[in-house]
């Protein structure tokens, strides 16, 4: 195990490092030192609370991992693994993501078995390394900051929730959290291995998910920023003052630049909007420049032009370039240390994207029409480009507004205390916390895909800023009078209470329930793991019987996530049902509601069983959206934080909201239905378990 | 797997951990946790045993069992061994410091954590594919140790699960003591009420016991040896033992058929070849595998000759009080040792044999404290065990020699063990040799374990000698490991030489632990391309509603095959189980048989034989109108046609039918 000791050991240099005339590793800057210094006695307890915490989130994770039934990209992901497993997978496809977590859920199940835990469990595991990764930032966040980052990663409940959620999430957030790890320990004590490891990190979350290009996006606009910042405040050697030269202090210029930098981002953000309509000519084509691409370069020019300044600026007062952080650290990793790193990504890149080079071909897909490598490079970003105009998931750019406070409150009152301490001092590190936090929440806001799973992107640089925050409460809690240490202490002790439960229910009591906001429009209802288990018995008596198998056909509307539980179906059961035409050998059959009096009508000898297939609720968030007075929306929002219970406007009655489901109805063949009776002694076969809502829904006038 | 198994495991081993204190024993934490496994398996298992036996089998009592151990192991720590309770703390930490050691520290526990890991993955994947699904509903086999012995097992677990075996029988034969040593069996059952399936519960326990077996062999082995690469060694070459076959099937046959491809899908066993010149199986696939006593039964035995041989007169610093003459490494083996009938008989007879031989060599009051438990509680185990028919078939030489088609000459007989353990023997020989004379003496009754199955079949079954011999591969494989271990220092000739040698003595084994990781078989002729079909669709509906329809204690009448579903999955007493030798047990087969064809032929006295056996339910399936046909019946013959008439029918889906036929007893 590392020791705290290690974080002072020199730097190793490969051999043949880069040599540069007069240059020396950059010193550390005042702001480059970790907030808390050398280790004491006290850490030893941090550490045994940390492992300790670990383990809660290794046991929170792990539990009842199959229990809830699979979400609808749940099971494509679940599946895309099943055939890598089984050799059919055509290779990477932006309309699904990336292969990587395909390969390793793949090699789970050749390890594990085939099962929905054992599908989810990828994303578990890396909800375990987001837990205790902040390990690694000990000393800028201090005891308590560490304890508080880890403590709210831990309980969380979007953390907890979507550790446990079978997409690829979890995944691409350990990997970018390890990039920023070793990013930011490149910029403070570069070593030549830091480039290999962070291009290794960022190759693998490519090959994850196509955010990597916003990741990028952040982390590049950051570091323009920091080269202005650095640019003005760097110091010509063997000066170590700039009192006198300059009005601001160096502490003031990190300010402005950092705030300024984020407003500008937010002022692009907005400008551009979330839907731009762009003038088409007779054809219909866009005439002019993207929108997009104008106002974010325009972004970039004016970062540039703020670099060039300051460079101007910096050069008259004879700073040279590699006094400035980041080509220091560039220059430090030496030529091998670069080659080492481009090799080995290139490496990677290549792997990942031809199925470890067993196949350069691509699927031929619409959105991957190129070979493997291609693909890899561009159609991942084409096809992101492209859904940006199609808007998928919740329109409202204010969505993340809504939803992360409902379950994140907490987080986000100390990461605003976070945030003020980072403004006071600050720190290279704090810095980037805050511009992590608030240029993902914004360009997560901006971008066209507004989904729950994606909340864990800019919440975590919040949960570390919280713990930033709550490291600077407990530092004045000696100088705190009682009367005010006493209800902070009780209110986070409350707070984290309420946050725990929330975030118990949400996982394992009402995980996969409409209510939660978590609950996407493609989550099964516990209908479809029921019906699964059915259908393998009435297979079962149908053999054991008939001496065939029972013949089933799901209406392809409604079948996913049977594309996974199915997968090992004897005849396959995917159908497209024609109404007008019923498939005349199916023993039984799945239809959504607009099929069901058409194929019902034609169906002798049939049983029909209602069907609810997936649910949803769309909380009714707009202030316009139709309610009388003002402030209703804002009640009915912490009546829901209280007790879960939905809410619609009602003007929105119809909206089939509230929650709302896909329903359909299953047709058994009456000779299969009975026998079913028979075995089962007359017993009705298990129901599931469903919520019960009082209202059924709060109804907001 | 779910919370409450994981929970379950982990006191389970916290259970162990904590014993290993009343050792009075210096042991690293790594030790601990190793032998912890074993040893909180026996502890719990022997508590939840006896709780279940008051309370029923549900998630609270094993719960219950598992946290009661724990804590009365705490507390008897605390009384007993207040020190080393302490201290395992500071052992942790000690651990973690070396863990920081580089390579080549004797005290370094990577190549433990890495052998361990490598075991874990191989356990963890051939265990996974012991089951499958297949499309009607069934349940495959995944390979021969699944299909054959765990299917007794599977009835066993089946019968605590569901049944209510409490006082246990046989679950096989109505009425008859259960002569076997089931505790494994039960510990799997445990897992049941905690929400896992028969078939998952034998593989879950299973893998947990598997992982830990690498670790507690290297462990008990490090401290006999000089070095980890000799521990290591002993390790592979039992866990890779399966004689020199492969040398001429894989290289000469296989190989040069198919190429390299053929890993792929390896066509046969190599260590064994079902009796005809290879008997001795592969120490994982043969043993470990199948026959699941052998991994409480071999660990216990080494975690106990290692504590017993650090704890001898004379050793350094072994103790953790200090005395050397402390009595507490003698008396806890013991207690192990009285605990071993119900886990792995066989193990209690090498167990007592040697240390009783070490006590005469010692004969010191200490070897009381092993002694006096071991014959007090094991040997009423024993005696309640033995089943009514003897097995002892006497005394003989060249034993399977005489037994397979061979002519009985000394160079058949020289032959025989050559390609059935390559250069085991000699170099086992040699390295015992080349000890100090201390080893030498105390280890000198393992060559009995070779000896003994030479001279004297002592079973129903002559096959079960083999379960001798593979207690001296475990025991001789430590000599072996130095052996090698010595070679591969010495030069690059010897180095070579020492390799080869390795190969030869692991590369059938290796190849059949392969071919059970790897899952996907090829079938020379004779031989099985696994997975294979075990239960039908129909025969788990069958055995799934016979488990939720029946009475626990209900006995049935049912084919005595070996892959019944009422006795794989309900876990019901049937009137005779299978009569292979997977399954003698020492019952007495023929009446019960003949019984059954009464009943089912319909034949004079059915009813009394309902009577005699109090059979509640008649199950007729295509396995009963096979097996109980009276000769010169029609091609029609069915019993159903009286059945139907004569008894309610409770099932009927499938082909299979179920009477009640309590009105007949």
């Amino acid at each position: 195990m590392t020791t705290l000791d290690d974080a002072s050991a020199p730097p190793t240099e490969m051999p043949g490092q880069l040599a540069l005339e007069g240059f020396d590793p950059p010193p550390p800057g005042p702001d480059d030192e970790p907030t808390v210094a050398a280790p004491t006695t006290g850490w030893r307890t941090v550490r045994t609370v940390f492992l300790v915490l670990v383990a809660v989130a290794l046991v929170s994770r792990l539990a009842a991992l199959g229990s809830r039934p699979l979400h609808h990209d749940e099971s494509l992901d679940a599946w895309f693994s099943w055939r890598y497993l089984n050799g059919t997978y055509e290779g990477y496809d932006p309309v699904y993501h990336g292969p990587l977590r395909f390969y390793i859920t793949a090699w789970f199940y050749w390890l594990l078995g085939e099962s929905e835990a054992v599908a989810r469990l990828l994303p578990a595991l890396s909800g375990v390394v987001v837990v205790a990764l902040p390990w690694f930032w000990r000393r800028d966040l201090g005891k308590a900051g560490t304890i508080g980052a880890v403590v709210l990663l831990t309980v969380s409940p979007s953390m907890l929730y979507f550790s446990r959620f079978g997409r690829e999430d979890a995944f691409f957030l350990a990997l970018t959290f390890g990039a920023m790890i070793t990013l930011v320990a490149f910029l403070r004590r570069p070593k030549w291995w830091h480039p290999t490891l962070i291009l290794a990190l960022v190759v693998c979350a490519w090959a994850v998910k196509e955010s990597i290009f916003l990741s990028i996006f952040v982390v590049g606009s950051f570091g323009m920023v920091l080269m202005i910042q650095d640019f003005i405040t760097a110091k010509p050697p063997g000066e170590h003052s700039l009192s006198g030269s300059r009005a601001l202090s160096d502490d003031m210029v990190k300010r402005i630049t950092l705030v300024l930098g984020l407003v500008c981002m937010i002022a692009a953000f907005a400008i551009i909007g979330v839907d731009p309509e762009r003038d088409l000519d007779a054809a219909g084509e866009p005439i002019g420049l993207d929108p997009t691409f104008l106002w974010l370069g325009g972004l970039g020019g004016l970062y540039a032009l703020g670099i060039i300044l300051a460079w101007f600026d910096s050069n008259r007062r004879g700073v040279r370039l590699t006094d400035v952080r980041v080509f220091g650290s560039i220059a430090t990793a030496g030529w091998k240390g670069w080659s080492i790193a481009v090799g080995v990504s290139i490496f990677l890149f290549v792997g990942l994207f031809s199925q470890f080079f067993r196949d350069f071909s691509g699927p031929g897909s619409e959105a991957a029409p190129h070979g493997a490598i291609r693909n890899g490079l561009t159609a991942g970003f084409e096809y992101w480009l492209g859904e940006q105009d199609t808007v998928r998931g919740d329109a409202r750019w204010q969505y993340y507004l809504a939803v992360i406070p409902a379950y994140e409150w907490m987080v986000l009152a100390l990461a605003f205390v976070g945030i003020v301490r980072v403004l006071r001092r600050p720190t290279l590190l704090g810095q980037v916390l805050v511009w992590w936090g608030v240029s993902s929440f914004a360009v997560h806001s901006w971008a066209g895909e507004r989904m729950p799973w994606l909340i864990i992107h800019p919440l975590l640089p919040f949960v570390l800023l919280a713990g930033y925050g709550l490291q600077g409460i407990w530092g004045r809690r000696t100088s705190m009078a009682t009367v005010v240490a006493v209800p902070i202490a009780a209110a986070l002790a409350l707070g984290l209470v309420v946050t725990a439960v929330s975030s118990y229910q949400a996982a394992y009591v009402r995980g996969g329930e409409p209510q939660e906001l978590f609950v996407q429009a493609g989550q099964a209802t516990p209908e479809v793991p029921e019906w699964t288990e059915r259908l393998e018995l009435l297979n079962q008596l149908s053999v054991a019987e008939f001496g065939r198998n029972a013949t089933v056909s799901i209406d392809a509307d409604v079948f996913w996530p049977y594309g996974w539980y199915l997968r090992d179906y004897p005849g396959g059961t995917y159908a497209i049902i024609d109404p007008a035409e019923v498939p005349p050998d199916s023993d039984v059959i799945f239809v959504p509601h607009w099929k069901q009096q058409q194929v019902g009508d034609q169906l002798e000898g049939y049983v029909a069983i209602p069907y609810e297939h997936r649910w949803w609720w769309v909380p009714d968030l707009d202030a316009s959206g139709g309610f009388g007075e003002p402030g209703t929306v804002a009640k009915a929002w912490l009546n829901w934080v209280w007790d879960r219970e939905p809410w619609q406007a009602s003007d929105n009655a119809a909206a089939n909201s509230c929650p709302g489901s896909l329903v359909g109805q299953v047709y058994m063949r009456a000779e299969l239905f009975e026998l079913e009776q028979r075995y089962r002694n007359g017993e009705p076969p298990p129901a599931a378990d469903k919520p019960d809502y009082d209202g059924p829904c709060q109804r907001l006038d | 797997m779910n919370l409450l198994v994981l929970v379950f495991l982990l006191m389970v081993v916290a259970t162990g951990h904590v014993a290993t204190t009343l050792v009075g024993l210096k042991l690293r934490a790594e030790e601990r946790l190793a032998y912890g496994t074993i040893i909180g398996t026996v502890i719990v298992s022997t508590v939840g045993f006896g709780f279940a036996w008051v309370g029923g089998v549900d998630k609270l009592t094993m719960l219950g069992s598992a946290a009661v151990s724990l804590v009365a192991m705490a507390l008897l720590a605390q009384l007993a061994a207040p020190a080393e309770l302490a201290g395992l703390r500071t052992e942790f930490v000690d651990t973690g410091r070396r863990l920081r050691l580089g390579w080549r520290e004797r005290d370094n526990p990577w190549p433990l954590v890495a052998l361990t890991l490598l075991g874990a993955v191989v356990s963890i994947r051939i265990l996974a594919l012991a089951y499958g699904t297949t499309v009607d509903g069934g349940l495959e086999a995944g390979h021969l140790s699944v299909f054959g012995d765990w299917s007794a097992h599977m009835g066993y677990a089946a019968s605590f699960a569901y049944a209510d075996n409490f006082p246990p029988e046989l679950p096989t034969a109505a009425g008859e003591s259960f002569a076997y040593h089931f505790g494994v069996d039960w510990f799997s059952a445990m897992f049941v009420p905690l929400g896992l399936s028969v078939p998952a519960s034998l593989q879950v326990s299973s893998a947990f016991l598997a992982i830990a077996f690498p670790a507690v062999m290297y462990s008990a082995s490090l401290r006999l040896v000089k070095s980890r690469l000799a521990a290591g060694l002993a390790v592979l070459v039992f866990l890779a033992s399966g004689g020199t076959a492969a040398l001429f099937r894989f290289i000469f046959l296989d190989l040069i058929d198919e190429g390299i491809g053929v890993l792929g899908a390896l066509p046969r066993a190599y260590a064994f070849d079902g009796f005809d010149r290879n008997w001795v199986d592969n120490a994982v696939t043969g043993f470990l595998y199948p026959q699941r006593p052998t991994m409480i039964g071999f660990t216990i035995t080494l975690f106990g000759l290692a504590v017993l041989w650090q704890a001898r007169e004379g050793a350094d610093g072994a103790t953790t009080t200090g005395a050397r003459a402390s009595h507490r490494p003698h008396l806890f083996v013991g207690v192990l040792t009285g605990l071993m009938p119900i886990f792995h008989v066989f193990a209690f007879g090498v167990l007592v044999v040697i240390g009783f031989f070490w006590a005469l060599l010692e004969r010191t009051r200490r070897w009381l404290y092993f002694v006096v438990p071991t014959l007090l509680m094991g040997l009423p185990i024993v005696w309640w065990q033995i089943p009514e028919r003897s097995g002892r078939d006497g005394w003989h030489t060249f034993w399977m020699l005489g037994l397979s088609s061979w002519e009985r000459t000394f160079g058949d007989f020289l032959w025989f063990w050559l390609l059935n353990t390559g250069l085991f023997i000699p170099l086992a020989i040699w390295g015992f040799l080349s000890t100090d004379a201390e080893q030498r003496n105390r280890f000198l009754p393992i060559f009995g374990l070779l000896l003994i199955p030479n001279v004297a079949v002592w079973h129903f079954w002559p096959g079960n000698n083999v379960k001798y011999l593979a207690f001296f591969l475990l025991l001789a494989a430590p000599f072996v490991g130095e052996r090698l271990a010595t070679w591969l220092r010495r030069g690059p000739v010897f180095a070579l030489g020492a390799v080869l040698l390795t190969i030869s003595l692991t590369l059938s084994g290796g190849l059949d632990v392969w071919r059970a990781f790897e899952g996907t078989t090829g079938a020379a002729p004779g031989q099985a391309a696994w997975p294979v079909g075990y239960l039908s669709g129909s025969d788990v509906l069958v055995g799934e509603w016979v488990r939720d329809h029946t009475e626990p204690d209900a006995v049935l009448a049912t084919a005595n095959s070996n892959v019944h579903p009422v006795r794989a999955l309900a876990g019901r007493t049937v009137v005779a189980g299978a009569d292979g030798r997977l399954n003698d047990l020492g019952v007495v087969w023929e009446p019960r048989v003949e019984a059954l064809r009464i009943v089912y032929g319909v034949f004079e006295g059915f009813d009394g034989v309902i009577a005699e056996y109090e059979i509640d339910y008649l199950v007729l399936g295509p396995m009963e109108r096979q097996a109980f046909r009276p000769a010169g019946a029609p091609d029609d013959w069915d019993p159903a046609e009286f059945w139907d008439a004569a008894a309610p029918v409770v099932y009927d889906v499938g082909g299979y039918k179920i009477y009640d036929v309590r009105s007949y007893q």
